[in-house]
């Protein structure tokens, strides 16, 4: 167990080596705008898929709703470059909704943020694998195994705490942006020299059952807006991250955000230019394809783009699909930066279970990866690792925690503005509000689309989740809470003494280890003692009674009637009664045990012991003492340097005491 | 003047003591069904000890002679090198009165679990009620 764990994670590292390494901004791109810029990979092909239900006659809408994804993310990256400034703690969302809503909205931010880290994962390791698929048909039949094979290994290089490395990051996000921005560029200079790019889906039919026109239309058009909004996803990342940018951090950070933003928007537009140019086809469900042939998955649209700029099989085609499946797997990877840091700053409030805040031994949230991990899985598993199925899920908790994070800032301006007097400090506060309440009202608007029409899609399952979350974090804590209520002592109370301890020992047999614990309580000098032995069959109490005198044991053997032949429950009653006959007193049960080395030891031995432990734990003013002796294997498996304990002499310890 | 005995009457054995009422349901449960073999035997010890004659535990007041019926719950037998006295912890289904047989390391019979009808004065000791060096006579156990 230990050597496995070893190989897999490395070496532990020390606490001392926890330092905050500190990114310049050309690192600290890559390493948070991964998620951000992934989305260019899914955001084309969602808007086109919900659009392909009325036909080919609404992909001349697609330019509209990618300028409205655009102009969102313009705005949203906006505010967020006042948070970042506002707050450059890194308690991202969390803080700003808790320091200027309340806990309540700060909870609500937090369980949104929790369902989104998880689709997060999800989403863009089935976005990678699909696009893996795309490179390589064969590959479409195991998506869901790769899938969960993927999110194993981020999870595991997780463990080994990869965070740290930043230029790992860089080197594949860098390579992604080349890549689309060679298509982008080669693309154009091809529409400009007057070449026509043809997708392989060109000549492909959409056959449409329903003739969308007014509210339909109208509903339509938004719900491929909402899908486009997936390309918002992870703006929040570096508003979580400011501490980790090198001095000036906030302003750093702020100019990282507005650098992912052009990046992104540009990339968003351009591959959706050319989908359009190259008039790329698509559909929700492949059989709505006229032309594709039958059992074929349609490529994604990025793939499709690709092909349709580079050509079928070149090299830059593959490049390009190893990429984004890359980048992609980099942007489940955000998740499980961000992720974990939430669990332990939760459950350092807590909200979330105290294991959350331990950090494994190479200093990562090690529990926090695993549950996120496991989470992912399950979704995976669940939705058949399908891209457009789990993206109906996704972005309602992102722009849940934009809404409150936004609104939060509004407050934060207010409350500022309530006492600033100078007059230019005044006009700086009172811009940022404006930006922070566009931003408001923007991501507000779009919450509402988000909600209303992506609902019935599969959304409800998150609208359920999340307040399920919320109530559980509130349970935890009430939890802990009533927990610290109950421990903490009156002021100035002094540690008291019980009043006398009675010393009770365990004695099944007159072995070694008997006689260590008898060795023992003896030591503790205890006010009054005596041996207690269930009489189970009167010989073995006969036997034990002539071994007691034999050893000449000072200490009086007490044996219990048990005419129903249990252990447990006699002794428990045994030592109920010595309570109740002085409530101040401690009894101390001293419970002898040899510890084995290999677990099918342990199976042939009847361990009553453990069990009476468990039962006198909850019994008011017990003490049970464990004393272990340890079996020659169980020193042997242990702690192979430590020589076992020296054989007793002939005359036992005990008669010392007498 | 000899103080009456101001020790509440002890708790009949229904009566479940408070930790286990604030326990769970299945716990109660897992409880009553344990404990309803020694219900019975105490209601056992009770009805022989009126048949009998002798006083029920609960009822013996302070340095009163008293018969007392019912069955050795403990014996504790002291080590070789101290003062030899023999203990048991004597149950009557109503109440517990430890009796001590000074200058006796062991007596054949006096065995736990063994029905025994004693005779003695009762004593109050420390809180416990003790009665030394009793007329003893062993029963057959009440099942038999």
């Amino acid at each position: 167990m230990g050597m496995t764990k070893r190989l897999l994670v490395g070496r532990p590292v020390r606490s001392e080596m926890l330092g905050e390494a500190t990114l310049p901004k050309k690192i600290a791109l890559p390493v948070f705008a991964s998620d951000a810029l992934s989305s260019v990979a899914y955001a084309t092909e969602e808007i086109l898929l919900v659009l392909s239900a009325g036909g080919l006659a609404m992909f001349h809408y697609t330019w509209y709703l990618a300028g409205g994804v655009a102009l969102l993310m313009l705005v949203v990256v906006a505010s967020y470059r006042q948070n970042v400034h506002a707050y450059p703690s890194g308690g991202g969302d969390y803080e700003v909704a808790t320091t200027n809503l309340g806990p309540k909205a700060g909870l609500t931010v937090a369980s949104a943020l929790m369902v989104d880290y998880t689709l997060t994962v999800a989403v863009s390791t089935a976005a990678g694998v699909a696009n893996l698929a795309s490179a390589i048909p064969a590959l479409n039949g195991h998506v869901v195994l790769i899938c969960v094979v993927i999110i194993a290994l981020i999870t595991l290089l997780n463990l080994r705490g990869v965070r740290e490395s930043g230029t790992a990051f860089a080197i594949p996000t860098y390579c992604f942006i080349a890549a689309v921005a060679i298509m982008i560029i080669w693309g154009l200079t091809q529409l400009l020299i007057g070449h026509h790019l043809v997708a392989e889906s060109a000549n492909y039919q959409i056959h449409s059952t329903t003739n969308y026109t007014g509210l339909a239309l109208g509903f339509l058009l938004l719900r491929a807006f909402a899908s486009g909004c997936t390309a918002l996803t992870g703006v929040e990342a570096i508003s979580n991250g400011v501490p980790a940018f090198k001095a000036p951090k906030s302003k750093n950070a702020a100019t990282t955000l507005a650098l992912l933003g052009g990046i992104a928007v540009t990339m968003f537009a351009g591959v959706t230019a050319l989908a359009l140019a190259s008039h790329v086809h698509t559909a929700e469900d492949a059989s709505q394809l006229i032309g594709l042939p039958a059992g074929d998955t349609p490529r994604t649209v990025i793939a499709q783009v690709a092909r349709a700029v580079f050509g079928d099989s070149s090299p830059m085609f593959y490049l390009l699909q190893f990429f984004t499946a890359l980048i992609l797997v980099l942007a489940a990877n955000t998740a499980f930066n961000g992720f974990p840091v939430l669990a332990s700053i939760l459950s350092r409030d807590g909200y979330m279970p105290r294991q959350l805040r331990n950090r494994g031994d190479r200093l990562a949230y090690s529990n926090g990866i695993l549950l996120l991990s496991a989470l992912a899985i399950l979704l995976v598993i669940a939705f058949r690792a399908s891209p457009t199925r789990l993206i109906q899920l996704y972005i309602i908790g992102v722009f849940v925690s934009f809404v409150c994070s936004q609104t939060g800032m509004i407050r934060h301006w207010n409350r500022l503005l309530r006492e600033e007097t100078d007059p230019s400090a005044r006009g700086r506060m009172k811009r940022s509000r404006v930006i922070n309440s566009v931003g408001a009202g923007f991501t507000g608007t779009v919450l509402v689309i988000v909600l209303a029409t992506k609902f019935m899609k599969g959304a409800w399952i998150v609208v359920v989740a999340m307040p399920i979350i919320w109530l559980v974090m509130r349970a935890i804590q009430r939890h802990y809470q009533s927990v610290a209520v109950e421990l903490t002592p009156p002021e100035r109370l002094r540690p008291f003494k019980p009043h006398s301890n009675h010393a009770v020992v365990l004695v099944s047999k007159l072995h070694l280890p008997t006689l260590r614990a008898l060795g023992y309580a003896k030591a503790t000098r205890p006010d009054s003692i005596t041996a207690v032995t269930v009489e189970i069959d009167a010989e073995e109490v006969a036997a034990l009674r002539e071994q007691w005198d034999a050893h000449d044991i000072p200490v009086p053997l007490t044996v219990i009637a048990s005419p129903y032949r249990e252990i447990t429950r006699p002794v428990v009653e045994f030592v109920k009664r010595m309570r109740t006959e002085n409530p101040d007193d401690i009894v101390t049960v001293y419970v002898p045990e040899y510890v084995l080395g290999r677990w099918w030891e342990q199976i042939l031995h009847n361990q009553s012991a453990l069990r009476l432990k468990g039962r006198l734990l909850y019994q008011r003013g017990v003490v049970v003492a464990s004393v272990p002796y340890q079996l020659r294997s169980a020193a042997d498996h242990g702690h192979p340097q430590v020589p076992p304990p020296a054989a007793p002499k002939a005359a036992p310890p005990l008669q010392e005491t007498r | 003047m000899v103080e009456p005995d101001t020790e509440a009457p002890p708790k009949t054995r229904s009566a479940p003591p408070a930790a286990d009422r604030r326990a769970g349901f299945l716990r109660r449960l897992i409880n009553r069904l344990a404990s309803e073999a020694s219900e019975l035997d105490d209601a056992d010890l009770q009805a022989e000890t009126s048949a009998q004659g002798a006083t029920p535990i609960a009822s013996c007041r302070d340095r009163e002679a008293v018969c007392i019926l019912g069955t050795l719950r403990t014996v504790t037998f002291q080590p070789r090198a101290g003062v030899p006295a023999l203990q048991a912890e004597l149950w009557d289904g109503t109440g517990a009165v430890t009796v001590v047989f000074l200058g006796r390391r062991a007596i054949p019979g006096i065995t736990p679990g063994r029905a025994i009808k004693v005779r003695g004065r009762i004593t109050a000791l420390g809180g416990q009620r003790v009665i030394y060096n009793p007329i003893y006579e062993l029963r057959p156990a009440p099942t038999d």
